[in-house]
């Protein structure tokens, strides 16, 4: 993906304790190092409160910490100068978390949901990088950043830090918290996720090709287009960490499943759009649809609603999305009365 | 003469640089819809209101330039912007390119480590 950091909380209880003891918060990730090598290095920072900003100083209207006021004639709010010290000693603790001593330091200010009023927060986090600024001007110099600006400023100190190679999983946010039991909760909503990527993926096997045909209609292009991105939209907020993982409420699960199979339902449509353009529509046809599962019987494929008389035919056709060739194909007919033509 | 030695003093101090990261984890549905976050519905769950702080944080970073925001969720970064005007979108624009407003992440949601297939991973990435 070309990232060039990586910044998280929610690291291990105990390997954050180890890090913080032996100030080892930074090191350079190198993934699939066995075949990349030394390739690629994504330099992991480690937030020591996950992603909140440091206690007692959420501004957000959402909480209910104090302001930072700097203006003596506010009688009762006035309290800047202890509000300070508090944070110059956050700040001091952090220092003593990195290898390097005096230098940058990176501070989120946030969490869930926060800045429902962003000129609150940004008014009080005005305030204080200037009284910080004015108080400490030999020990801190507070600014406005993003993660780039500190990556950029840690760049130009030509530091070396630690290698690591394997993953941080499992994760115990506290002795013997782990947070391990999302890895198979939800077992259906999970299913449905892989069962909306098959589709996506077999569709988009279909796609590409179509779309490169200069015969393909604007219409059908539309469709076809439209399709994938509900698909995309529906898929990509599944992969979400509190979707996929079954994390969510109930009512939120019930959402991201409804979500997925109608865009489904939308995307089943544009193929058997794209099944038409590209193999046609035998005579006395209705249309193309598709059967949604493997390993079913005809109830579960749309056959099944049509009212079969004699003499009615029944066309189908299989596509296999895989790189993997398969050179079989076992199809259980409706009923002993059918004959098969290859 | 004191002025000039406080001046020095001053110039040796390097003071340690403290990055201040204003954020907000906008969490694509958990105990509210990705719907019902976006425009504030169902307070009784969770006060949220993912358009009001959009609106608003757009507004505070023009009004004082040193002002800065990282933004991660994608899906609701487009719910946001399919609702603003012109105006808004060439204000944001102006904002991404001065550098106060950083894109990080980037996906449509913020996927799971440890539960999506890579593809579907990739996808989000990609579609985000």
């Amino acid at each position: 993906m070309g990232f060039d950091a990586m910044f998280f909380g929610r690291m291990d209880a105990e390997e954050l304790g180890e890090r913080i003891h032996n100030k080892e918060m930074e090191w350079i990730q190198r993934p699939a190092s066995q075949s990349l090598g030394n390739e690629v290095g994504i330099l992991f920072h480690v937030m020591n409160d996950v992603y909140n900003s440091p206690g007692g100083f959420c501004f957000d209207i959402t909480c209910g910490d104090p302001t930072f006021q700097t203006d003596p004639t506010m009688y009762d709010t006035y309290d800047a100068d202890r509000e300070a010290e508090i944070l110059d000693g956050y700040f001091t603790d952090l220092q003593g978390n990195f290898v390097e001593a005096g230098s940058d330091l990176f501070q989120v200010f946030g969490m869930d949901f926060r800045m429902m009023d962003a000129w609150k927060n940004y008014r009080n986090l005005d305030s204080m990088i200037e009284y910080m600024n004015k108080k400490y001007p030999e020990k801190w110099h507070l600014q406005y950043a993003t993660p780039s600006n500190y990556i950029d400023a840690i760049a130009a100190m030509n530091r070396t830090w630690p290698i690591k190679t394997d993953d941080l999983f499992p994760y115990q946010s506290s002795p013997s918290c782990y947070w391990t039991g999302y890895f198979s909760s939800r077992a259906n909503n999970k299913a449905q996720v892989r069962q909306g990527s098959s589709n996506l993926h077999a569709a988009n096997s279909i796609y590409k090709t179509l779309l490169l045909d200069k015969n393909l209609d604007q219409e059908l292009a539309d469709q076809i287009l439209a399709a994938k991105s509900n698909m995309l939209d529906q898929l990509g907020i599944y992969q979400h960490h509190d979707a996929v993982s079954g994390t969510a409420k109930q009512a939120v699960t019930n959402d991201y499943s409804a979500r997925l199979s109608e865009a489904m339902a939308q995307n089943n449509k544009a193929q058997s759009s794209a099944f038409n353009f590209l193999i046609g529509q035998p005579s006395n046809f209705t249309n193309w649809e598709l059967c949604e599962r493997t390993n079913g019987t005809y109830l579960d494929c749309p056959i099944s609603h049509y009212n079969l008389t004699e003499g009615s035919q029944v066309v189908l056709s299989i596509h296999n999305p895989s790189y993997l060739v398969a050179t079989t194909a076992k199809i259980a007919l409706p009923h002993p009365h059918f004959t098969v033509e290859w | 003469m004191k002025s000039i030695i406080a001046t020095l003093a001053l110039a040796n101090a390097k003071p340690a640089t403290v990055h201040i990261m204003p954020h907000s984890h906008d969490d694509v549905g958990w105990l509210k819809t990705v719907d019902q976050y976006f425009d504030g519905s169902r307070k009784d769950i969770q006060y949220t209101n993912v358009k009001g702080e959009l609106d608003t944080i757009m507004d505070a970073l023009t009004e004082n330039p040193a002002r800065k925001f990282s933004e991660v969720e994608m899906k609701f970064f487009f719910m946001w912007w399919e609702t603003i005007t012109e105006e808004k979108k060439e204000q944001t624009r102006k904002l991404v390119k001065n550098g106060q407003l950083e894109i990080i992440n980037a996906g449509w949601s913020m996927h799971d480590e440890a539960c999506p297939i890579y593809e579907d991973m990739i996808n989000n990435m990609a579609y985000g």
